[in-house]
């Protein structure tokens, strides 16, 4: 039965990642007064790059064309390992450990980074360097969030850690003074993370100015299709990992009576939308940041998620 | 096992290892036709002898010791009260880890000589000198007391200083009109530092040790194993710092590691995968496990929080001149560093969890909470000591096999290797994808299991000073850092190495030798084989390695590591007294299911796969966009410093990065006198960063040299009545110890 849950969630969290774009790319067209392109446009960009014959450079090798399923499997695993929808109940075993998660990231992260320097193109390699640089940025950060839940949670585990807020109720989540740092941390490192304003600028098309996109350059055809899928579900993911840790009444749970899932099943768009609006209005009023100066915001993240540790540290010591 | 099957295969090993030895150095000194023959018989040896070592560690391991066997008193009757010199034989399961991996190690890596020896100068007497060394580096680890411990490790010391002559030698037969001055001066500072750091190591060990032995009155390690030394801190905390700061040279623990990266790159690359992906481990963790759990078992608290730091700021040193290393063999070197570090930090949280305050603080529970908690921190580093060994001596394999052939190392010279040498490619990249903690391949599964370790032992440390936690958080910071930068760095250097179009003419001409023979093909695959099932049975390799502790730690049980091989599950209790298993603040728990994580990247990578194949129409070749110009490869491919600029730009002095190359200044300036440890490393043309340790090494070491030359000076003042004076003095002291004595 979790196994069929988990099937079904993974599969509806792969097929709904470039909705949340289309959504994204709406919202801020019509936001800035743009003509928008419609919400299912990703969808169709997809189909069209899919049924694209590929053209490989000829300093290309197989990792050129593997590379790109492994990003793809790696920003898809969540849905299938962590909680994105449906909430397993206490105890039931469960594979969706944050450390795992961050390792998955990274692994996406490298495949990326080596199929930017397998053409041995000009830009591929200044994208390789930055997308490997920003890793370096966000694993210890991460690390440190995983931390803090271990200490306030006794897991890492984020099913358990989102059943344990969700038992919480409201009171314990946004009364606890480190809980609401490691929010704001994972929200500021989710930009760096998903590449969005004013870390990267997703819709750039000039090369110097490209991180990962600097890797994209080089594809084309499936693989692309490839690539820009797994763009949106890394997207996905850190907006649903930030709302079901903080607002994680709002999954579906055993514990639920069937009317509220029901009703929950139907409030999830909803739920997307609105941090989607969140987002696209912040993108809206930001400028591209430096290159160098991606630290500051970074930094900030892991101040905050230091900080959110010794917070729980002190109050496990004084109680 | 029965003492006489004991007796003849030690025996029969020490015999082929000693035998290989001499038929090596000495059987093709006499006739140089032999050199062939002495060679692979050198070679057939060590593998005979590492089979048979292999075969005695899976034995010991099953089935430890219980007592040391006492095979002959050597010497007796020494004056001074001097204990006994015996040779005393002893495995445990700790020694029977490390008898086990050199035993497994050293037989791969004579396999791979066959084939990288050939065409070698010297081979017959580096094959030679490869059979002392492991037969140094195995017994070391099964004698049982002092003396032949030491002996055992000042062996090894002399041995390798053997082998970091090897480049040395190579550039003498040169002609020296073509040789660099850099590459020569570089290649001497090799041989010659080496022994002076890895001495300083053995007198800090021996000092320590001989400690240890006056207060145990004896020089077997059974009299220095649960030694009481509660009642004197003083001297507890005198063999702890001795024996840290002399291992810590031997292991390349922070401060002091900067000889492993000048030393080890120019020894040969066979045996440089055997020394720095295992010996240099195992002659450093292993006498500490062994004297910090078994010979000072109370410890102190503020010997984890110390040994925590070191771990924290080796780790990422070692990763970041991995980083701006130039050529393949010192990146590794200097990376070889960074998993010490990660391997240290296990071993400083399970010191911190085991001090004797911290127990005592816990009361009556201390060793159900404490302990289990410790021997996952202690799991945790033999875990990733045998992933290193996995795979560092697969990525200093690769490396050999592209020097054997294309005969460099520059990284900014490879390039495009993967085009033709699929299988050394395919396992650089399999080591490359392991050391950077990436699932589903072993690096990962230790690096999780640390972490898991931290942060269980979380709050834990906060009960008895809560500052403490502030290590931990400080380790943490750097650990994390450095997997980020691991990951780059093995980016950085795969990409360079094996991606793109190759950058030097050379490179492109060998490619047409085609990729490595079987038996080096062999090797590699089997290590990347190991990479691979240590990262799918975590379970299994846990569950194996939880035996250690118990030997170490006074634990009633051994920790579970759960039933499933390829499931990793632990749960410890965090308070004391009885737990329910439903209550969550009371337990601390973690689980890393192979199975469910491979089938969650692997339903999408089917699904990502089946979108891209390729249907109906083939797939294109088209060239690469290079904007318009004609593609070249050595100018228009990033190169590594340019890869890796944001790290290490920050290390650059700003007057020298305003510098040009080549400007007017450089001329003018008389040159500086040439350091003993070049601090200012070059990264890329022109630029160059500093490496703090190594010019803080420089400062002690000029600061002793000079006192040294102040007090030499004036003692040996030449004017003969000092020295009549001497022997003045020297006479009453004889005389009052004379008289004093009876």
């Amino acid at each position: 039965m979790m196994i069929a849950y988990s099937l079904l969630q993974g599969l509806l969290f792969v097929a709904a990642g470039p909705l949340v774009v289309g959504l994204l790319r709406w919202l801020k067209a019509r936001l800035q007064r743009r003509q928008a392109a419609p919400v299912i446009q990703p969808y169709r960009d997809l189909a069209k790059l899919l049924r694209k014959q590929p053209v490989m450079p000829a300093t290309a090798s197989a990792l050129y064309r593997y590379a790109p399923i492994v990003v793809f499997a790696c920003y898809a695993a969540p849905g299938f390992l962590a909680p994105v929808l449906y909430l397993p109940g206490e105890g039931v075993p469960s594979s969706g450990d944050l450390v795992i998660l961050v390792a998955l990231l990274a692994l996406a992260r490298m495949a990326m980074g080596l199929a930017g320097m397998d053409a041995g193109a000009p830009f591929g390699g200044l994208g390789s360097s930055r997308e490997m640089f920003l890793n370096v940025l966000t694993e210890p950060t991460l690390l440190f969030v995983a931390y803090a839940l271990a200490l306030l949670r006794r897991t890492t585990d984020l099913s358990a850690v989102m059943n344990a807020n969700w038992q919480a109720g409201p009171l314990g989540v946004y009364a606890e003074p480190s809980l609401l740092l490691l929010g704001l941390s994972l929200a500021l490192l989710s930009l760096v993370e998903a590449g969005r304003l004013p870390i990267d600028n997703p819709a750039s098309h000039l090369e110097l100015t490209m991180y990962g996109k600097a890797i994209h350059l080089e594809y084309g055809g499936p693989q692309l299709a490839l690539l820009e899928w797994a763009e949106a579900l890394r997207l996905t993911f850190v907006i649903t990992l930030l709302l079901n840790l903080f607002v994680p009444w709002l999954l579906i749970s055993a514990e639920n009576p069937q009317w509220l899932n029901a009703l929950l099943v139907l409030l999830f768009p909803v739920k997307l939308m609105m941090a989607t609006a969140i987002l696209a209005f912040w993108e809206s009023i930001q400028a591209k940041m430096r290159l160098r100066a991606i630290l500051t915001p970074a930094l900030t993240a892991l101040t905050l998620a230091v900080i959110a540790v010794m917070l729980a540290i002190a109050k496990r010591y004084m109680l | 096992m029965a003492s006489f099957e004991f007796y003849l295969i030690v025996g029969l090993a020490v015999a082929c290892h000693l035998f290989g030895g001499a038929t090596g150095v000495f059987l093709a000194r006499f006739m140089r036709r032999w050199r062939e023959m002495g060679t692979h018989m050198a070679l057939t040896l060590a593998m005979l002898g590492g089979g048979l070592v292999t075969y005695l560690g899976a034995r010991f391991w099953q089935d430890p010791m219980t007592e040391a066997l006492t095979v002959a008193p050597l010497i007796t009757g020494l004056p001074g009260g001097f204990p006994d010199i015996r040779i005393e034989l002893f495995v445990d399961r700790l020694a029977a880890f490390f008898l086990l991996l050199i035993g497994l190690l050293s037989v791969l890596v004579a396999l791979y000589s066959y084939v990288w020896l050939r065409n070698k100068r010297e081979k017959n007497r580096i094959a030679g000198m490869y059979n002392l060394f492991v037969l140094a580096a195995w017994f070391m680890v099964v004698v049982n007391d002092l003396y032949l411990f030491l002996g055992c490790l000042e062996c090894m010391t002399l041995v390798f200083t053997f082998l970091t002559l090897y480049r040395h030698n190579l550039l003498l037969l040169e002609d020296p009109d073509q040789v660099d001055p850099e590459e020569r001066a570089a290649a001497e500072r090799a041989f010659k530092t080496y022994p002076v750091f890895s001495h300083a190591g053995v007198i800090l060990v021996t000092a320590a040790l001989v400690l240890l032995a006056i207060v145990a009155g004896g020089a077997s390690f059974d009299a220095m194993r649960g030694l009481a030394l509660e009642g004197q801190p003083g001297l507890a905390n005198a063999v702890f710092l001795l024996a840290l700061a002399g291992l810590g040279i031997k292991g390349g623990f922070a401060p002091v590691h900067p000889w492993v990266p000048i030393s080890h790159p120019y020894s040969p690359t066979t045996t440089h995968a055997l020394t720095l992906g295992l010996i240099i481990k195992a002659s450093s963790f292993y006498m500490l496990l062994r004297i910090l759990f078994e010979f000072l078992s109370p410890v102190a608290w503020w010997w984890g929080a110390l040994v925590l730091l070191l771990a924290g700021v080796t780790a990422l040193v070692g990763v970041f001149y991995a980083i701006t290393s130039r050529d393949l063999k010192t990146a590794l070197s200097n990376h070889t560093v960074e998993n010490v570090g990660i391997i240290l930090a296990g071993v400083g949280l399970a010191l911190l969890l085991s001090s004797s305050e911290y127990l005592d603080s816990l009361g009556q529970g201390a060793s159900r909470i404490a302990l289990p908690l410790a021997s996952l921190a202690l799991v945790a580093a033999l875990y990733h000591l045998l992933n290193h060994t996995a795979f560092k001596s697969l990525l200093y394999l690769c490396t050999g096999a592209i020097e054997n052939r294309t005969g460099i190392v520059d990284l900014d010279k490879l390039g495009g290797l993967v085009h033709r040498f699929p299988w050394t490619s395919l396992t650089f990249l399999i080591g490359a994808v392991a050391i950077a903690g990436l699932p589903p391949l072993n690096g990962f599964v230790s690096e999780w299991l640390t972490l898991q370790a931290v942060f269980a032992g979380q709050d834990l440390v906060a009960v008895v000073r809560p500052w403490l936690a502030v290590s931990l958080i400080a380790v943490l910071l750097m650990l994390g850092i450095a997997f980020g930068l691991t990951a780059l760095a093995f980016a950085k250097i795969a990409g360079e190495v094996l991606l793109g179009a190759p950058r030097r003419p050379e490179v492109k001409a060998a490619e047409k030798q085609g990729d490595v023979p079987w038996r080096m093909r062999t090797t590699l695959l089997l290590l990347a084989a190991a990479c691979l099932g240590l990262g799918l049975f975590p379970g299994w390799v846990a569950g194996q390695l939880a035996a250690i502790p118990t030997d170490l730690l006074p634990l009633d049980n051994a920790i579970s590591f759960g039933s499933s091989p390829t499931t990793l599950e632990f749960v410890v209790p965090l308070k004391p007294g009885e737990v329910e298993a439903s209550d969550q603040a009371g337990t601390y728990g973690a689980r890393l299911a192979v199975l469910p994580l491979l089938a969650g990247i692997g339903l999408p990578a089917a699904l990502g796969w089946a979108a891209s194949r390729r249907r109906r129409r083939r797939r294109r070749v088209g060239p690469l966009w290079t904007g318009g110009a004609d593609y070249r490869p050595e100018a228009m491919q990033i190169s590594g410093s340019a890869f890796s600029y944001m790290v290490w730009s920050w290390l650059e002095k700003q007057k020298e990065r305003n510098q040009k190359p080549g400007g007017k200044r450089a001329e003018t300036e008389a040159p500086a006198p040439r350091p003993w440890l070049p601090w200012r490393l070059p990264i890329s043309e022109g630029r160059r960063v500093r490496e703090p340790f190594r010019q803080g090494i420089e400062a002690v070491a000029s600061w002793l040299v000079a006192i040294a030359e102040r007090f030499g000076n004036w003692f040996q003042g030449g004017d003969i009545r000092q020295y009549l004076g001497y022997l003045f003095v020297i006479f009453i002291v004889v005389l009052l110890v004379a008289v004093l004595w009876r």
